[in-house]
């Protein structure tokens, strides 16, 4: 019995309200033992703080006769309890609505402009702890998002504009000396064939053919003569005169000197009277084959005026009684060609 | 180059007649000698008298149609050592032409009956036999023979050395350049040389 008030007396010297209260406690106890004990009195409930626990009543006697019901014991109310123990931790929060979209990715690699990247998902927010957990923070700026498809090629640029003309390079070295150029650009102003003769009324050379190709034949022992008619270009150059072309062959001749003259007229005067300038002359030996082609050329400078455009007749004579004619035998004449002297 | 004829044997053959009434014949020729009657070209029968031919007899040139009568036309007299051009005018069996370079002779009218020539021979003729005679001597070019008869005019182009292919060729139905090749460049007949008639100089025409 005497702890049981021990310990009420010293559970009250925590606080003078609980002191009270346990004092009052312990007198009502002490009623009840005198009685029926009453139960102490249900301590209050914290509020926030759990209240202290209230003393519990004494157990009263048994084996006694049942006593009356005894008065409701009044038990003072008891002291505030001490202060509840901090309630637990609240549950976690609710989760954190969700992050919002990350940054736009950055843009594509060069080429044509890729996809626009999509950010990732920000990371779920956190909850602050506390009975309800703050929203969570913002989620994190999503990774980068992958490099977009590289865009097809680009269409080829246009050609460059053509740079400006460069300096004018140093004077070069000076060449070599080079040799020796043609005497001019060689013009065919005429090509005659013995078809094409026109022969004098005497003293004519005589057509024959040679494995089907017409010649003329001039004598070894009579000077004959061949006649062609034909007309100047009007692009010739005449300045320098002109040059006849003889293509002849030997009957038979395997050797021996001919002697071709060539002379000039201008049509422009009597075609009655026959007027050609003075002949030029050139001496060729004969081919060691006689059907071989010779080619015998005749620097013609008197030219009897001749020009662009006028008529001209060309005469072509073997002088055979020349001391310089030595090949026996017929000339054929093949073909004439007049030519630029220039 | 034209054919040299010995005046003894030597003639060109070709196995056909190939013109008959109308018709000219033309050439030119040679003559190394006015000896004798000599033939420049013809057409005329094995087998009968039929003939139209140019002829030179002892310098007289003339031409003949010998059907049922030998109806002659003269030219002019010609002589030896120059080229000559002769031509003769069949216009019918009524009028044949003799032209000599270039100049026309009297014309025959004599009239006679139709002819049936069936070679052509240069340098001789065939005067009903086999055997050909009236050998020329001296050398012939450019024969040309058309079937029809050409003009004074035509006959004088020929005679200033136009070749025959030159004038009216569409009538053109023989021609014979002779330059040494032995063809018939218009008609492509074979011409056969008897006994060995040889190359020459040629006279002077355009060719």
């Amino acid at each position: 019995m005497g702890n049981s008030c021990n310990e009420t007396i010293i559970v009250a010297s925590y606080a003078k309200s609980a002191k009270e209260s346990a004092i009052s406690a312990s007198h009502s106890a002490c009623l009840a033992q005198q009685a029926i004990g009453a139960s102490g009195a249900t301590g209050a409930t914290g509020v926030g703080a759990t209240g202290a626990t209230g003393l519990t009543g004494a157990t009263g006697p048994s084996g006694g006769p049942t006593g009356a019901t005894g008065a409701t014991g009044v038990g003072a109310t008891g002291a505030t309890g001490l202060a509840g123990i901090n309630g637990t931790t609240g549950a976690t929060g609710i989760r954190g609505s969700t992050g919002s979209t990350g940054a736009t990715g950055q843009q594509g690699a060069t080429g044509e402009q890729g996809s626009t990247g999509i950010g990732a998902t920000g990371a779920t927010g956190i909850g602050a702890t506390g009975p309800i957990g703050p929203q969570g923070s913002t989620g994190m700026v999503g990774p980068r998002g992958a490099t977009g498809l590289t865009g097809p090629s680009g269409a080829g640029g246009g050609v460059g504009s053509t740079g400006a003309t460069g300096s004018q390079g140093a004077t070069g070295i000076q060449g070599s000396t080079g040799s020796t150029g043609p005497s001019g650009i060689q013009t065919t102003y005429a090509t005659l064939t013995p078809r094409e003769n026109q022969p004098p009324a005497t003293a004519f050379a005589t057509l024959d053919t040679r494995n089907s190709i017409a010649v003329l034949d001039f004598d070894d022992t009579t000077i004959e003569n061949a006649i062609f008619l034909d007309i100047i270009p009007q692009f010739a150059i005449l300045t320098s005169g002109l040059k006849i072309r003889i293509i002849w062959t030997a009957t038979t001749a395997t050797s021996g000197d001919c002697v071709w003259q060539a002379a000039l007229e201008r049509m422009t005067t009597d075609i009655d009277v026959d007027s050609f300038d003075t002949a030029a002359s050139a001496t060729a030996t004969t081919n060691a084959t006689s059907g071989v082609p010779n080619y015998t050329e005749i620097t013609l400078t008197t030219i009897d005026s001749v020009a662009a455009g006028n008529g001209f007749r060309l005469k072509i004579t073997r002088n055979a009684t020349s001391a310089s004619d030595t090949m026996t035998g017929d000339a054929e004449l093949i073909a004439v060609e007049v030519r630029s002297a220039a | 180059m034209a054919y040299d004829f010995n005046g003894t044997n030597q003639y060109l053959e070709v196995a056909t007649a190939v013109a008959n009434r109308p018709c000219t014949m033309a050439a030119w020729g040679y003559l190394d000698t006015t000896t004798g009657a000599r033939d420049i070209v013809s057409v005329s029968s094995k087998t009968t008298t039929s003939v139209l031919r140019l002829n030179v007899n002892f310098g007289q040139y003339r031409i003949a149609d010998q059907g049922n009568v030998n109806a002659v036309a003269n030219g002019a007299i010609v002589s030896a050592g120059s080229w000559n051009h002769y031509a003769g005018v069949f216009a019918s069996g009524s009028s044949r032409t003799p032209y000599t370079n270039g100049v026309a002779g009297a014309q025959n009218t004599t009239s006679v009956a139709a002819i049936t020539p069936t070679v052509t021979s240069i340098g001789a003729w065939f005067e009903g036999t086999s055997n050909s005679i009236q050998f020329f001597d001296g050398q012939i070019a450019e024969i040309g023979i058309w079937n029809a008869a050409l003009t004074a005019a035509e006959i004088a182009s020929l005679a200033k050395g136009m070749t025959c292919d030159k004038v009216r060729p569409q009538s053109l139905v023989f021609y014979a350049p002779l330059v040494r090749d032995l063809q018939d460049a218009r008609g492509g007949l074979a011409i056969t040389n008897n006994n060995g008639a040889t190359v020459a100089n040629h006279p002077r025409v355009y060719a």
